[in-house]
This record gives C-alpha cells, sequence and structure tokens, in this order.
C-alpha cells in the first residue's frame, strides 16, 4: 500500500492507494484535515488511529510514502512557511515503519499528477489553445491561500522533471493594461508591516484578493474615511460569492483586478521559465472563481509584453487544471514510479 | 580537440580546447570584429586557417566537435537542429549547425544562446574569476545567472541531484516590477510606460540603455541633481560615461542614477533567485558588473537582494552572490559544453 499526502496551507489530505497497472490511481479513505494541529506527526496520528484506515489495510504495512507540501523543500526536510511546521523524513520513518518516504513540494506533486492525467480533456479546461510547440518546458502557477509557481523540464520519455520555485515571494509585478495597479501597490506598501517589497504572493490569494476589495472600496471615499485595516475587512469567499452572482460592483472590480494580475503573472513567468510547451493554472481560488469564465481579462494581461514577446506568449498553451485531487494523485503516482 | 567560440555582436573570441578531468583548457585563442566578415562561416575558416598555420600538433588540430554561444535568440527547428540569426548583425545569413558541420568539416555542432554558454561556464571558473558580494550558506541546488550588459540576460541551471542544467530565459521582457520603499521607482515606470507606450520590461532599466533611462529620468525630474556639460553634449556610449561620473563621485545625477540602476539590479537578482530557487548560488554575469564593481560591493545590491517578505529573506540572505570577472566565461562554457556532447 502507498500513503499519500497533499499538505497545504488551509487543508490537508491524506489518502491510502493500492495500485494496479493499467488503471487510474484511485484514493481509499480520503481524509481531510484542518491545520489547527501543533504538527504534522499530529495529523498522521488521527489518520492512523482511523478505525476505517485500519480495516482498509487489514495488518498490510506502508512500502511507500509521498507527501507534496506548501513550502520549499531542502533535501528530508522542510519548514512550511505559512505554519511554521517543520516535517522530517527521519521523524515520519519511525512514525509509518516505512524507509520509503519522500518529500516534495506540492507543486512538484502538482507536475507528476499532470503525468498521471490518463485522459486530458476530462482533467484540462483550454484558455489558449496555442501552437501545440515542441517547446521542452512548461509549468504551473496556483493560487489559493499561497502563491504557488514551478518549472517543469520536459524530459525524454515525455514526463516532467519539475524543478522548485519560491517565485510567489519575488516582487510583484503589474500588467500594464490595469491602469489601477499602480495605486494598488502604493496602498498595499502603506498597509504593510514588514520591511521587504510586496510579493506576488500578497496580491495573489485570497488574503490578496480582500486586500485588493478594500483597495477598491477606499479609492472612492474621502482621505479621512481611508482607515482599511484587518477589522473591516471583507472575506475572500463573500467576494467571490457576490462577484460571480454578479451583484456587487466592488466585488466584480476587484476579482476583475485580480485576474488581470494573475494573468500578467503568469505571463511573466512563461517568459521567465521560456515555458513554450504550455502553463498550467491551477489551485483553489483558480477553481473556485473558475477561470475560463475570465478568460479575456486573465489572457489580455498574459499577452501584454513587449515587442515579439507579446508574440511568443500568444503561441503558448495555457490550460487550467480542473481536477482538485491533481496534487494528492501526484504523490502517489510519484510513491508508485520512483519509490516502489 | 573542440573548437569553441562567444560570438558578440561586435566581437567574437574563438578558440581550440582541450579536456582534463572535469576542466577545459585553451591551446590557442584568437579575437576578431564581428562584423568585419560577410558570414559567420567565412569567420570561423578564416580562425581554422589560423590554426592550421600555428605551431600546434597535428592531434591538437583535430577537432571533433564545435560549440558556440551566440548573442541571439537560438531557435530548434521541427527536425531537432538549431539555428540562429544574430540580433546585431542582420547582414549574417542565419546560422545553421548542419550547414556549419558540412562547411567547417566538424562532424558535430553544437549552436547555444550566449547566456546558456555562461551557464555551462560556472563549473569552470576558479576562485580568481569571481567576486564576492555574499557568502551565504553554499548548497547543492539550482543555480542562476543574471547579466545586465547592451541587454539583460538571465538563464537558470536546474540541478537534477548530479549535475546542473543551464535553461535559458526570456525572463529580461518580464513586467518590470518596482521595488524599495519609496515612490521612486513606480515614477520611474510611469515615466518609462510613457516612453514606451505602456510595455516596460526589465531590460528598459537594466542595461546600458537601462542605466540611460534611469538617468534620463532622474534628470528630467529635476530633484537629484544637475547634468554634467560633459554628459549633455555626449550623444552615445552615456552609460559608460554615467558610470564612470558616478564612481568617482563627480556629479550626483549620476550617483544617484547608479544608485537607483544597482538597487534595481539586486531586488530583480533576489527575486530570480527566489524564481529559480537558486540556493547555489546566483552569479552577476555581463559587461556592466565588473566595472561597477565597487559600487556593487557598497550594500545596496545586497540591501535589495534580501528585501523580500517574511522567510524568504532569510532565504535569500543565505544564497552566494558572486560577481564574474572573467569576461571569457561565456568561451569557457561553449567548450565545456562541446565536451558534454
Amino acid at each position: 500500500m502507498i500513503l499519500a499526502g497533499d499538505i497545504g496551507a488551509a487543508q490537508i489530505h491524506l489518502a491510502l492507494f493500492n495500485p494496479e497497472k493499467g488503471s487510474d490511481l484511485k484514493p481509499l479513505e480520503k481524509r481531510t484535515f484542518t491545520t489547527s494541529s501543533k504538527c504534522f506527526e499530529e495529523v498522521v496520528d488521527s489518520y492512523w488511529s482511523d478505525i476505517q484506515v485500519k480495516e482498509q489495510l487489514n495488518g498490510r504495512s506502508i512500502n511507500a510514502a509521498c507527501f507534496g507540501i506548501a513550502g520549499p523543500v531542502i533535501g528530508n526536510r522542510c519548514k512550511m512557511p505559512h505554519l511554521g511546521w517543520v516535517i522530517k523524513v527521519k521523524d515520519l520513518r519511525g512514525q509509518l515503519g516505512c524507509m520509503a518516504i519522500k518529500l516534495i513540494n506540492d507543486l512538484e506533486a502538482m507536475a507528476h499528477g499532470i503525468d498521471a492525467i490518463l485522459d486530458e480533456k476530462k482533467e484540462l479546461d483550454v484558455l489558449n489553445s496555442g501552437m501545440s510547440s515542441e517547446g521542452n518546458r512548461a509549468l504551473i502557477v496556483t493560487t489559493g491561500k499561497g502563491l504557488g509557481e514551478m518549472q517543469l523540464e520536459l524530459k525524454r520519455d515525455k514526463t516532467f522533471h519539475p524543478i522548485p520555485s519560491e517565485g510567489g515571494h519575488a516582487t510583484a509585478t503589474f500588467p500594464p493594461s490595469a491602469q489601477d495597479a499602480i495605486d494598488l501597490l502604493l496602498y498595499l506598501r502603506k498597509r504593510k508591516d514588514f520591511s521587504g517589497d510586496i510579493s506576488s504572493e500578497q496580491v495573489l490569494s485570497w488574503s490578496g484578493l480582500e486586500k485588493i476589495y478594500q483597495f477598491v472600496r477606499d479609492k472612492n471615499l474621502s482621505e479621512d474615511a481611508k482607515v482599511s485595516g484587518e477589522e473591516d475587512k471583507v472575506s475572500a469567499d463573500v467576494i467571490i460569492n457576490a462577484a460571480l452572482a454578479n451583484n456587487d460592483e466592488l466585488s466584480t472590480k476587484a476579482l476583475n483586478l485580480l485576474v488581470s494580475l494573475y494573468g500578467a503573472e503568469a505571463g511573466n513567468l512563461a517568459l521567465r521559465n521560456f515555458a513554450v510547451g504550455g502553463v498550467y493554472v491551477g489551485g483553489e481560488l483558480a477553481l473556485q472563481i473558475d477561470l475560463t469564465r475570465h478568460k479575456e481579462t486573465f489572457m489580455n494581461a498574459f499577452k501584454a509584453k513587449e515587442g515579439q514577446f507579446a508574440e511568443q506568449n500568444s503561441q503558448t498553451p495555457v490550460k487550467v487544471i480542473r481536477n482538485p485531487e491533481i496534487g494528492l494523485l501526484g504523490a502517489a503516482y510519484y510513491a508508485k514510479e520512483y519509490l516502489t | 580537440m573542440i573548437l569553441a567560440g562567444d560570438i558578440g555582436g561586435t566581437k567574437t573570441h574563438l578558440g581550440i580546447f582541450k579536456c582534463e578531468g572535469n576542466q577545459v583548457i585553451s591551446l590557442l585563442d584568437k579575437k576578431y570584429e564581428s562584423q568585419n566578415y560577410q558570414s559567420f562561416g567565412k569567420l570561423v575558416q578564416t580562425f581554422l586557417e589560423f590554426v592550421k598555420q600555428s605551431s600546434l600538433t597535428a592531434a591538437d588540430k583535430y577537432i571533433g566537435v564545435a560549440c558556440f554561444g551566440m548573442a541571439g535568440p537560438v531557435k530548434t527547428e521541427k527536425d531537432g537542429q538549431r539555428s540562429c540569426q544574430m540580433t546585431n548583425i542582420p547582414n549574417w545569413p542565419v546560422i545553421k549547425e548542419t550547414e556549419l558541420s558540412q562547411l567547417l568539416k566538424v562532424e558535430r555542432v553544437v549552436l547555444l544562446n550566449d547566456l546558456e554558454a555562461i551557464g555551462y561556464g560556472i563549473s569552470q571558473l576558479s576562485v580568481k574569476d569571481s567576486v564576492e558580494l555574499n557568502r551565504g550558506i553554499p548548497q547543492a541546488g539550482n543555480r542562476a545567472v543574471i547579466a545586465a550588459g547592451t541587454g539583460l540576460g538571465q538563464v537558470m541551471l536546474y540541478w537534477d541531484g548530479n549535475e546542473h542544467h543551464p535553461s535559458a530565459s526570456e525572463g529580461g521582457h518580464a513586467n518590470f516590477a518596482p521595488s524599495g520603499d519609496d515612490e521612486l521607482q513606480l515614477d520611474l515606470l510611469r515615466y518609462l510606460r510613457h516612453k514606451y507606450q505602456g510595455k516596460v520590461g526589465f531590460e528598459r532599466v537594466l542595461s546600458g540603455p537601462g542605466l540611460e533611462n534611469i538617468y534620463d529620468f532622474l534628470r528630467d525630474s529635476g530633484k537629484y541633481g544637475k547634468e554634467s556639460a560633459e554628459l549633455a553634449k555626449r550623444l552615445d556610449n552615456r552609460a559608460q560615461l554615467i558610470s564612470e561620473m558616478a564612481l568617482t563621485g563627480k556629479n550626483a545625477l549620476c550617483s544617484n542614477a547608479l544608485d537607483v540602476f544597482v538597487s534595481i539590479y539586486g531586488a530583480t537578482a533576489g527575486d530570480f533567485a527566489l524564481h529559480s530557487f537558486a540556493v547555489g548560488g546566483v552569479y552577476i554575469g555581463g559587461g556592466i558588473a565588473p566595472k561597477i564593481l565597487e559600487k556593487l560591493r557598497d550594500g545596496t545590491f545586497m540591501q535589495a537582494f534580501k528585501a523580500k517578505e517574511g522567510n524568504s529573506a532569510l532565504l535569500n540572505a543565505d544564497i552566494p552572490v558572486n560577481v564574474i570577472t572573467n569576461p571569457e566565461v561565456g568561451l569557457l562554457g561553449a567548450a565545456w559544453r562541446g565536451v558534454k556532447t
């Protein structure tokens, strides 16, 4: 049996897999946990003590385990930036009674998930068909609690070698099309309580959307009334629902601005990674807002680059990953392919 | 032996190399003015004639593979062959691997982008070929090269657990990201948006012409010092004069321009380090860095490099940062890539 996990900053999914030749990987006894625990070991303990998990295992041991984690994996450990948890292979070996354990970045897990996809049409939505180029590089960009980025090097056997990135923490960039963007940056700088630059993740995430909403709202207020802070924020869910139902102008504006910033960021990454092989967009926020509904706004910003690079980006295929389990499947796929 | 070349818009450097262990060793080399030749093929033939007349042994004159780092986009054709149109030499016909192979009678010819060649060259550098900006904590992992010169080149070297693989980037054309705590770079972006009809890539600020753009912006804003008479009448190669006057402290406007340039350089290198997760080290290449070393070492660069949010500031503080001072790094890289064919 294989144990696989998708360890995000907001939720953790664990599942068992019993791989069989020629068939899709199917999660067994999938459980979802919040991140309120003290450490990851505590989460594994509660999964382990689950009666149905015990029954499913039926005395069998775990041959391999792989976890996709939202954070930089260096060697056999990962410190999660949002939770402060430190996850170590060494500690998990004792707990799981299994030597073949691998920690990978959550986006790397998604990359393996893309490799595991058998039916592309079922799992991916096309934002830009582009030219099916012979490019040997692709990338994934996801948004939700944080902004995840990963470059994929296409190998000879047509599978991906994922290259980790911390690009979500690099300085935020803004598309030329959004006139509001410079004002937004100024607004965010006034509110920040740390010494570094505003990062892309601080704009392209749920909390980023909440700040964008406050920016859009405050813009119309008089100087004195601009006191937005944590206390008068509207939650991302409320903003997204209102924007999707089309019954609140401020929410619609805020979401449009986020989508256009997202498109610009994805377009920058496409150039930076020379990802002419394709850009895969995913993550909970992208799924939640149904990016296909915002295709035009996203793609306009994606393509708005200087000179010949506008043309280059318009030929890059862009696809949305529709399957929310892709990271979990990818971790299981990694364990099956590389650890057993 | 390996025939290697660093092919630039103005100068071309060609050499014959042998390999010992993991290092390439130059046997003979010569520099040429690129524009004096009708085609790249003619230029290389001239060098091969020079090799023929030289005192190298017959064995050393035998060339098994040729590899060239080109200042221009290298495209992969449908049949897997690579070709290149030199950016600043439009009258040279398109250079193709197969055609060169036939012309030079060398079995295997490899064309690389010049930045990729620098990427391969990193492994060939010795201690004296670079100057440290940040010691950091060296780790096995990805590396990154950022090189401001005529344009802005970037290349990432991904680590597969055994070796580094340079992979080309067009990051110089991504949207410029204003950094810093004051509004200066935001105003700079506004100024350049006006000049370039909205679309401003990093190269518009991080390159020779980029330094001139920064200078013009500061001059036109009127708040950062007066233009010197010497610069006012200078029409070409102003970047060179701006950095010289900045380093000698002769003109405040020039000093301010170089300060903004170096701060943007540091911030962009720091961002590229995060993008590439370059815990294995960041290398500053290109023609500008060795000329402004003193300024790069005054703390401005590293301060901007590390000015990231949360853990990323700590991550970047641990990354070794070095300026490549050996101008032959691209040539060495092309030779090393030739060895690996």
